[in-house]
């Protein structure tokens, strides 16, 4: 589990082009969008979406789940787990 | 008419500017040499001037430019407190639109196994740079991004008057800012209504060519 969200951290700073934080940066429970997170918007959500889709073959077919699933680095690390049991 | 015409125009001036191009770095005559490539010289002035806004890294190269310009031009300005937010306009002028980000969004769905990136996607506009400068200091005035061959200061300047006159916006944030690969430019003023103040010039395109020149000598 902690390989997989060292592994997520540094996908979403490479996709997301945050030149500028470490993985330490971002915290593995705390919110990835909004003021008091990490300030992703919508377009990173999609980003996010594929992520999943591309690097772990796992689609989010229920839009309704998504601000769960991408709350926070733990969350995706969650689903990514339930999706390979 | 023209008399009051050419009285509000006196009333514009020209409170700063911010120059880059892949050869220095000009903020109100003050001038310091661009280092290096697009992406490392910009990252060195985003990290010189402490900016701290994450975003930044996440723009397409022509935002970049816009938005280290429009801080640079901006800083200490405090206009925030100022202006009402719907009463700051920017006027923008390119060449090249989007053409740099739009060629490597095509390059990234050049191979079969193609990876759409919603966040180069998004860039594939010109009026993005006038967007994320529009976030980042909260204007919500007048704001347009004209495409042109070249950069039309008669234009630019005379679309700014009107705005002032018609009383739309009292400051606006203008000027030309164009990239392509390694071949970039901006230059930026910002410029407000009211009352001469000792040392700023008259807001006209032939006060800006001047300030313009000087940058060359």
């Amino acid at each position: 589990m902690d390989e997989l969200i060292v592994k997520l951290k540094k996908e979403i700073i490479e996709q997301l082009n945050f030149e500028d934080l470490s993985i330490d940066d971002i915290e593995t429970e705390g919110p990835l969008f909004g003021p008091e997170g990490l300030g992703l918007d919508s377009i990173d959500a999609l980003e996010l979406i594929l992520i999943l889709e591309k690097k772990y073959g796992i689609k989010m077919t229920d839009a309704d789940d998504g601000k769960a699933i991408l709350q926070s680095v733990k969350s995706m690390a969650d689903f990514i787990m339930l999706k390979r049991k | 008419m023209l008399e009051l015409y050419l009285k509000n125009m006196s009333e514009i001036f020209i409170t700063s500017h911010c120059s880059i191009n892949k050869n220095s770095v000009v903020v109100n005559e003050k001038q310091r040499p661009f280092v290096g490539d697009f992406s490392s010289g910009i990252r060195s002035i985003y990290q010189y001037e402490s900016i701290k806004y994450p975003k930044f890294f996440k723009m397409d190269n022509l935002s970049k430019l816009a938005f280290i310009a429009a801080e640079l031009a901006l800083g200490g300005l405090d206009i925030k407190k100022r202006y009402e937010s719907d009463k700051i306009g920017l006027i923008l002028m390119c060449s090249n639109s989007s053409l740099d980000t739009d060629c490597r969004y095509f390059e990234s769905i050049s191979n079969e196994n193609y990876y759409p990136s919603p966040g180069i996607f998004v860039y594939t506009l010109p009026n993005l740079m006038a967007g994320e400068i529009c976030i980042r200091h909260n204007f919500k005035g007048e704001n347009t991004v004209f495409i042109n061959d070249q950069c039309d200061w008669k234009f630019i300047s005379e679309i700014v008057q009107f705005l002032m006159i018609t009383s739309k916006i009292d400051a606006c944030l203008c000027g030309w800012c164009d990239l392509f690969l390694e071949d970039f430019a901006t230059d930026l003023f910002f410029v407000e209504k009211g009352d001469q103040p000792a040392g700023k010039k008259i807001f006209n395109s032939a006060n800006i060519l001047k300030i313009l020149d000087l940058q060359h000598l």
